[in-house]
């Protein structure tokens, strides 16, 4: 046909005009055919992609882990795109670093997690950072983004293309493929791998979901189990260490450090703290109402600190460098609307708190306090109980006082009587004052002796008296019990003192004195008053108040009972040997 | 009211000395004072007093483990002055055999019926405890003549009344109880 053509084009204009029409005509089919291929070929993309896409719905409807999704992911790329190889990349927790996570490529399956790229770093990091594909069909390594990473063997590998993976406007990952030749990728071939690279972030961003629902699941059996070891203990110490160290290692921090509120001293004091650091268990307390945990007190919710070491208000920025402790989350310890503590937790890298986490520990410091508030009141508990039985021994003892002086009266005025009895009461009354004002459980024995004669000089002392009481000597400390002996021992003999020393004198002294003796002790009252009757025996006497000195201190303090004159004084002493 | 013999134990003098007068005052004889649990359970063994008043509270030993000693060895009954008014101390008081209990601090006029009681139930209990033994000699006796009778009637062909006349009649004549002539009959056939 060409050929008659041409024989015509050599004829007259007039099949001339028709030769080119006939041309046009030639060339246009040409060109429709081509549409029709493009056409073909577009359909053929599309149908690929569909069966892609409708494939790898399939395969994460059913996989949720990624370390299963992501390959098979890797060889659909491979498949959709006719490539060599293919790599999926995705962020690490903190999102500053990409790191391998699938491939499709046999040699290079020992290099998954192995592989990692810094933002902005390669191809694959530009890719990432901007959130756009990039295509090279030859000589990628030419390219001034690519970065050479000896162990992925790149140089086998004339193309690339690279796609970042979107979610909701967020790069989570990279998807590159590689071709062995030059390849020169088409829109089409650039938009199906962007399309895969969506599903799969769909994909990736569900199973995350998912993921962060299983930790949370888990988070909260971590409270359980926390709060199930902490509130099966009874003792504060102890229900303190396991509930920092409970939460230092089910929740992976590097410490953990709990602080109380000390009313009296306006400052959270460290109570326990899970940390090999010995500096940092030395920590001082900290001024209530001030810095990071003051704010945490304040609000009654969680602060947290992405790095401590830059924040002004911590104050413990050099133990921070040394022990590299980096961002912190502050939780207050919260009972009822009272917040009675904080707890630190530190973490070695920076990381951000997420929601999750931080209600979490807020759940946390709520059972922790809790705990606290009821190991308290335990304590308070058994206490009470101990009082409540000393009490009881208490008043049987001043039961038997008054019995015994009911027993004793005789012709003793009922004013008399009641004033003797007073006085043994007040007497037994300075111990307790004196133990409920000091926590231990020893007494001064001189500050018996100034409470007695303070009461005794109220008491008894008539307004034409004029006696002088002190007390001299060294100090002793007893036990409780032997205080409440030599209490009352020593207020029988101050009221015998004032009594039959100061019946007729008018003016004098009464001195108590502890002499310290080589295996004894020797509490002495003197009085300069009225000397004693010349055959006086108080072994004979049938004096209550003799009764009570020689009981307990033969009965209490494995002691003897003394009374004699000295110097024309008249000197009543108790001798019992130190323990 | 006959005058009783009473061992006291109380850490405390004073109380001591309130219990022992208000029990002379009632008529009764204090016949030893301890201060502790380990010296009240020796002042017991030793004076055998008709009731012990201890006091729970006490070093070295305290009250329940002393009257759990006076107890088992069937010296006295124990009566014990407490504190305490909580039920666990009260169940192992009774398990250590206490006969009564008085809560601190007591009236004069509750001591008198508190030991009246404790001595009551001893007595009680330690005439329970003769029948029993009694009842289980009555019990040995007669499986043990049981025992004989059988081996005599086997032996010469005796009816059972006079097998059982037989043992009757040994039992009279050697002036020993038929429990002892069954068991030599027991034993002697068995050689």
């Amino acid at each position: 046909m060409r050929l008659s053509l041409q024989h015509l084009l050599t004829g007259d204009s007039k099949t001339s005009e028709l030769a080119h029409l006939l041309e046009k005509r030639e060339q246009e089919l040409e060109d429709a055919r081509a549409r029709i291929r493009q056409l073909e070929t577009a359909l053929e993309a599309r149908a690929s992609e569909a069966a892609a896409l409708r494939r790898i719905g399939e395969a994460t409807g059913q996989i949720v882990k990624e370390e299963e999704i992501l390959p098979v992911i890797a060889a659909l790329a491979i498949q959709v795109t006719g490539t060599d190889s293919a790599q999926v990349y995705l962020f690490n927790d903190d999102r500053d670093t990409l790191i391998l996570r699938a491939v499709a490529d046999a040699e290079a399956e020992n290099l998954i997690g192995k592989i990692r790229l810094k933002v902005g770093e390669g191809i694959t990091g530009w890719v990432a950072r901007e959130k756009q594909p990039v295509s090279i069909a030859a000589e990628a390594w030419n390219d001034e983004r690519f970065k050479y990473v000896p162990e992925l063997q790149e140089e086998r590998y004339q193309s690339i293309l690279s796609v970042p993976l979107i979610w909701r406007a967020d790069c989570i990952g990279v998807i590159n493929v590689r071709t062995q030749g030059p390849h020169e990728y088409t829109k089409t071939q650039i938009q199906l791998l962007s399309s895969i690279a969506g599903q799969i972030a769909g994909t990736l961003a569900a199973s995350r979901q998912f993921r962060s629902a299983e930790k949370r699941a888990l988070h909260l059996s971590t409270v359980a189990e926390v709060s199930k070891t902490i509130t099966s203990n009874l003792y504060l110490e102890e229900i303190l260490q396991l509930a920092v160290a409970a939460t230092a290692q089910t929740m992976n921090f590097k410490v953990v450090a709990l602080f109380l509120v000390d009313e009296d001293k306006r400052e959270l004091i460290l109570k326990a703290v899970q940390t090999s650091s010995r500096e940092y268990a030395r920590k001082p307390g900290l001024p209530l109402g001030e810095g990071i945990a003051g704010q945490a007190m304040d609000t009654g919710k969680v602060v947290t600190v992405a790095d401590v070491k830059k924040r002004p208000d911590y104050r413990f920025t050099e133990l921070a460098k040394k022990e590299g402790l980096t961002s912190l989350a502050c939780v207050p310890l919260k009972v009822r609307e009272r917040t009675i503590g904080i707890l630190n937790c530190y973490t070695e890298k920076q990381h951000d708190f997420t929601e999750d986490e931080i209600a979490v520990l807020m759940t946390l410091g709520n059972q922790v306090a809790v705990a606290i508030e009821n190991a308290k009141l335990m304590v308070k508990g058994a206490l009470l109980q101990e009082m409540h039985h000393r009490v009881k021994n208490n008043l049987q003892t001043i039961a038997s006082l008054l019995r015994l002086q009911a027993h004793y009266a005789g012709d003793q005025s009922p004013v008399a009587v009641l004033n003797e009895s007073i006085n043994r009461v007040l007497a037994v009354a300075a111990v307790h004052d004196l133990l409920s004002r000091e926590d231990l459980d020893t007494i001064s024995v001189r500050k018996i002796a100034d409470s007695i004669l303070t009461a005794t000089a109220q008491s008894f002392t008539l307004p034409n008296k004029h006696i002088q009481m002190r007390v001299e000597g060294p100090d002793l400390l007893l036990s409780s019990h032997q205080a409440n002996s030599v209490a009352l021992c020593l207020n029988e003999m101050v009221q015998n003192a004032v009594e039959h020393g100061f019946a007729k004198t008018d003016d004098g002294e009464i001195v108590v004195r502890l002499n310290e003796l080589p295996e004894q002790w020797r509490l002495e009252v003197r009085n300069t008053g009225d000397p004693l009757p010349p055959d006086f025996d108080p072994m004979k006497n049938r004096d209550l108040g003799l009764q009570i000195i020689d009981t307990l201190t033969r009965g209490d303090l494995n002691g003897e009972f003394t009374l004699e004159t000295d110097n024309s004084q008249t000197v009543a002493a108790i001798t019992f040997p130190k323990k | 009211m006959e005058s009783l013999r009473i061992v006291i134990a109380d850490d405390e003098p004073i109380i001591r000395l309130d219990l022992r007068r208000t029990l002379e005052n009632m008529g009764h004889i204090v016949v030893g004072e301890a201060g502790d649990g380990a010296q009240a359970v020796e002042l017991a063994r030793e004076l055998k007093p008709d009731v012990c008043i201890l006091d729970i509270k006490m070093p070295n030993m305290d009250g329940i483990d002393a009257a759990k000693v006076i107890s088992t060895e069937g010296i006295a009954p124990v009566l014990l002055l407490t504190a305490y008014s909580q039920r666990d101390l009260v169940e192992r008081a009774r398990e250590a055999g206490v006969f009564n209990y008085l809560v601190k601090p007591f009236k004069e006029a509750d001591l008198m019926p508190a030991i009246d009681i404790a001595v009551a139930r001893y007595e009680e209990f330690m005439k329970l405890e003769e029948e029993v033994a009694s009842l289980e000699d009555k019990l040995e006796t007669r499986k043990a003549v049981d025992r004989a009778k059988g081996i005599l009637m086997d032996m010469y062909g005796l009816k059972e009344q006079d097998a059982f006349r037989r043992i009757q009649v040994q039992s009279m004549n050697t002036r020993k109880s038929m429990r002892e002539i069954a068991e030599a009959i027991i034993i002697a056939h068995s050689v």
